[in-house]
């Protein structure tokens, strides 16, 4: 990978785009699942509320496959992937930094690293474009979503 | 993508989030109720029964990262430990992915193990040897967690019971409130004395809390009663990050007007399970029917 030619000033626009639309989602995630949020739109939308809920997580998890098979630029939609993940585990950090000892710390780093490998992963997979590289980026997509799953308790 | 397809894109973006700004109320911030001053239920020196399972072990945790896996094996062992089960340890796995660069950054050789040593003093018991708390006190005091046949206790207090009270309608009143009956949890499990260890049922303000949420546990006992393990997840990885600020909101669920069937005893009943972080004052809220 030429990191010099990717980050040149002509190409700065594929890192503010990915950076500034993955926040933009994650704004977006934020304000509408954040449990305060959930406390007023789950009791007067009951079931509709969950639907909705599991459509936009779905939604999210797709969102790399999806900006790499729009784009078609595998870098930049793989950082759209790792900014997209890490942008949604940071609160949920920033709640815990105080409680947690090394061990914790680590397994979290390492749980985010993961996701937002597999979240690049299946952003440049997507944009590389062809079957084999479709089915790659969809098994990307399901791995990110077994290890969100996997911290669920 | 063109440039003015991309700014379509970002335009269309940001009015979704000033849309999804306009679902969520300022004043939204007051709906989980602010923790007060009160009383403390400090943790007693061990029961007899809490000593003669105090182990001291040997806890090993071993970190093994091959082909981006992270696996975590936490090993507890002792002479002590092996005396008492017949066992050599009592093992937790969890295997994680960790890409490339972050065990570089983490200092993981591919296939080389790193090993931390510990010795920790643990409460250890069998299916055969439950915890004798419930002959002191109403209610089970902690959580548990399982393998095998050797369940090891939790640092997660029990902090809510029901009394005189109907299973599915203490249930209905977390459920109105809009909190799914089925949320995705580890299961955990108490001691009692008729049933003995039993399964938790979850309840949660939703099912993933992806950005956090609330989680209560709850089990019902043979007497009648029903315990329950109210806490606050962090988002995801989960971790517990407050237990009184959930215990309050969950009783608040029996407070509403037309509850007047309902009777909410704020830390009415000291189970001496006091944590310092993330604190619990180591009192139970009761709530009667009547």
């Amino acid at each position: 990978m030429n990191l010099r030619h990717f980050f040149s000033r002509a190409h700065k626009s594929r890192i503010v785009i990915p950076l500034v639309v993955a926040f933009v989602i994650n704004v977006f995630m934020y304000l509408v699942l954040r449990p305060d949020s959930i406390f007023i739109l789950a009791p007067r939308l009951g079931l509709i509320f969950y639907i909705f809920e599991y459509a936009l997580i779905v939604i999210f998890a797709s969102a790399p496959l999806c900006y790499g098979w729009f784009t078609k630029r595998p870098w930049e939609s793989a950082l759209f992937g790792v900014f997209l993940t890490t942008f949604l585990y940071i609160p949920g950090y920033l709640d815990v930094l105080h409680l947690l000892g090394f061990k914790e710390i680590l397994e979290s780093i390492a749980y985010g690293g993961a996701s937002a490998l597999f979240g690049g992963g299946a952003g440049y997979m997507a944009a590389r474009g062809g079957l084999r590289h479709y089915i790659g980026a969809v098994t990307f997509v399901l791995i990110w979503a077994i290890i969100l799953l996997s911290g669920i308790n | 993508m063109s440039r003015r397809m991309e700014m379509r894109m970002l335009s269309l973006l940001a009015a979704l989030m000033l849309m999804s700004a306009m679902f969520v109320p300022a004043a939204s911030a007051a709906v989980v109720p602010e923790v007060s001053a009160e009383k403390i239920s400090e943790r007693l020196p061990p029961s007899p029964w809490e000593t003669d399972h105090t182990i001291k072990v040997t806890h090993e945790t071993m970190y093994l990262y091959t082909c981006g896996t992270l696996e975590v094996t936490e090993v507890y062992s002792g002479n002590e430990f092996q005396k008492k089960f017949g066992v050599p340890d009592f093992t937790r796995k969890r295997t994680i992915k960790v890409d490339p660069d972050t065990a570089v950054a983490l200092n993981f050789k591919e296939g080389t193990r790193e090993v931390r040593t510990e010795i920790s003093f643990e409460v250890f018991t069998t299916e055969q040897d439950p915890p004798q708390i419930l002959r002191s006190y109403d209610y089970p005091q902690w959580i548990y967690v399982k393998d095998g046949s050797i369940y090891l206790q939790l640092n997660e207090p029990i902090n809510i019971a029901w009394e005189n009270s109907n299973y599915n309608s203490v249930k209905q009143e977390i459920i109105e409130k809009g909190w799914t009956d089925y949320p995705l949890e580890d299961t955990y499990y108490v001691y009692d004395s008729v049933y003995g260890w039993i399964a938790d049922d979850g309840l949660a303000s939703d099912p993933f809390r992806l950005l956090g949420g609330y989680h209560i546990r709850i089990w019902s006992l043979s007497d009648g009663d029903i315990a329950g393990a109210a806490h606050q997840d962090s988002g995801v990885p989960h971790h517990a990050i407050g237990f009184e600020n959930a215990e309050e909101l969950v009783a608040g669920f029996y407070n509403d007007p037309d509850d007047t069937q309902w009777h909410v005893y704020q830390d009415d009943y000291a189970l001496n399970s006091y944590i310092q972080s993330p604190y619990s004052n180591g009192m139970a809220t009761r709530i009667f029917w009547s």
